[in-house]
C-alpha cells in the first residue's frame, strides 16, 4: 500500500506526458511528413505590430528601469504585462545590435547571441510552429568541441 | 491564472501579421511562462544540447537572505542524438508538452499555503520549475544522456515587494532569462578575440544597455532621483569592466 504522504507527488495533471518518455516508441507512427521545408512564412514576428519605442511607451521604459536597475521605492504590486517584457527584450536587442556597431571585434562572437536574442523577442509565445521551425533550423552552435560538455553517458547528476 | 489568459488572448490576435523569412540559428531559448523556467537549446555537431533553468527563485530564499543571492545557472542538462530530437516521433510529443508547459499550470507544482489546515494554493508564490527541471530533463536524458552542465555562479539581487495588493511585485522573469541566455550563448560560442573574453565582453553588453536606458531616461525627462541612482549604478558596472576602459 502506498502511504497517503505520496499522494502529492502523484502526476494528475499531465498524462499525455507520459507518453513522451514510455510509449512513444510503440505508439502507432503518423505518416512520415514531408521534410520541413524553410518556406516557413508561417512564422510570424509581433515587432511591427505590438513593439513601441521608448517615446511611445513610457510605461515600458519604467518597468525595464525598475527591473533593470532596481531603484529604491520599487512598485509595491505585480507589473508584469507582456507589452512591458516586450519591451525589455527589444530594447536589449537594440543594445546589443548597438554594441556590435561600436565594436566590431566583437561580432563574431556576439552574432549567435544576437540571433537568439531577436527570436526571442519577436516571439514571445511559443507556437508548434516556431519550435518545431527552431529545433530544426539549428545550426552546429558552441563551434569548439573542446567546450562540450564532459559528461559520462547513463550517468545522472 | 491572469498572465495565461492573457497570453492566449495574444495568441489569437496574431493572426493578421505579415509573414517573415526565417533562417537557421546557433542558439534557443524557450520561456516556459507558467512553469518559471526556461529550456536553452543548443546544437553540437551530432548532439542537441538541452539545458534547463530556474526563473524566479521562491519567495522564502530572497526575503530570508541580505544582499544578493548567489544562483548557479544551468540546472541541469541532457544531450539528445540530433536523429533522435528531429524525428517526428519526438518532435510532435515535444511540441505539445511545451506548448502545453507555457501556459498551463499543474497543481503539482504550485506552491501551497496551509490555512485552516486545509491546502491551498498559494499564488503569491513563485512556481516550482520542476516540470521541467525534473521532468522533461529527465525524458531528455533517458533518450539520450543525461551530462554535468558547465555551471557559472550568478550573483542576483532579488526582490519581493507586497503591500496592500493581491499579487507581490518581483524582479522580470524575462530580465533573468535573457541575461543568463546571453551568458550561456556566449560561452558556448567561445570564438573570442583576443581583447574579449566571454564574461568580459558580458560584462560590456551589460553596462552598455544601463548606458542606454539611462540616456532614455535622461531624455523622457525622468525624476533626478531615479536618474542619480541609475547613474550611481552605470558607475559601479564601468569600474568592474574587464579590459578596464
Amino acid at each position: 500500500m502506498f502511504s497517503n504522504k505520496w499522494k502529492h507527488l502523484t502526476p494528475t495533471f499531465p498524462h499525455t506526458l507520459f507518453t513522451f518518455s514510455i510509449w512513444h516508441n510503440l505508439a502507432p507512427r503518423p505518416p512520415p511528413s514531408p521534410p520541413l521545408q524553410i518556406s516557413l512564412e508561417l512564422y510570424r514576428p509581433l515587432n511591427e505590430m505590438r513593439f513601441k519605442t521608448s517615446d511611445e511607451s513610457p510605461s515600458g521604459l519604467k518597468y525595464a528601469i525598475n527591473h533593470v536597475f532596481l531603484p529604491p521605492r520599487l512598485s509595491q504590486a505585480d507589473d508584469a504585462s507582456l507589452e512591458n517584457e516586450l519591451f525589455l527584450a527589444k530594447s536589449f536587442y537594440e543594445s546589443l545590435l548597438g554594441f556590435r556597431q561600436l565594436e566590431p571585434a566583437s561580432s563574431e562572437a556576439l552574432n549567435p547571441a544576437l540571433d537568439m536574442v531577436e527570436r526571442f523577442s519577436e516571439a514571445e509565445h511559443i507556437t508548434p510552429l516556431i519550435i518545431r521551425a527552431m529545433i530544426c533550423g539549428l545550426n552546429n552552435g558552441g563551434k569548439h568541441p573542446s567546450r562540450t560538455h564532459p559528461g559520462v553517458p547513463g550517468q545522472h547528476t | 491564472m491572469e498572465v495565461s489568459t492573457r497570453a492566449a488572448r495574444t495568441l489569437e490576435s496574431r493572426d493578421n501579421i505579415p509573414d517573415l523569412a526565417f533562417s537557421p540559428i546557433d542558439h534557443i531559448v524557450f520561456y516556459l511562462r507558467a512553469q518559471n523556467a526556461a529550456l536553452f537549446v543548443t546544437r553540437k555537431a551530432d548532439d542537441i544540447l538541452f539545458e534547463a533553468f530556474e526563473l524566479l527563485p521562491p519567495n522564502s530564499r530572497v526575503m530570508s537572505c541580505r544582499g544578493s543571492l548567489l544562483r548557479e545557472f544551468p540546472e541541469c542538462a541532457a544531450l539528445v542524438k540530433l536523429h533522435v530530437v528531429s524525428s517526428e516521433a519526438f518532435l510532435s510529443v515535444f511540441i505539445e508538452v511545451m506548448t502545453k508547459l507555457e501556459l498551463d499550470i499543474a497543481p503539482n507544482v504550485q506552491p501551497k499555503a496551509k490555512k485552516a489546515g486545509v491546502e491551498h494554493a498559494e499564488e503569491r508564490d513563485t512556481m516550482s520549475p520542476f516540470l521541467v527541471t525534473g521532468m522533461v530533463m529527465d525524458v531528455l536524458a533517458g533518450l539520450g544522456c543525461c551530462v554535468q552542465p558547465s555551471r557559472y555562479i550568478k550573483r542576483s539581487r532579488e526582490q519581493v515587494d507586497c503591500s496592500n495588493t493581491r499579487l507581490p511585485f518581483h524582479r522580470s522573469p524575462v530580465w533573468l532569462l535573457l541575461r543568463v541566455s546571453l551568458r550561456l550563448a556566449l560561452e558556448h560560442g567561445q570564438i573570442l578575440s583576443n581583447e574579449w573574453s566571454s564574461q568580459g565582453l558580458y560584462k560590456a553588453l551589460l553596462a552598455f544597455h544601463h548606458c542606454r536606458l539611462l540616456q532614455d531616461a535622461t531624455r523622457r525627462g525622468f525624476g533626478s532621483e531615479v536618474l542619480y541612482c541609475m547613474g550611481a549604478k552605470v558607475a559601479r558596472r564601468v569600474l568592474k569592466l574587464d579590459p578596464p576602459c
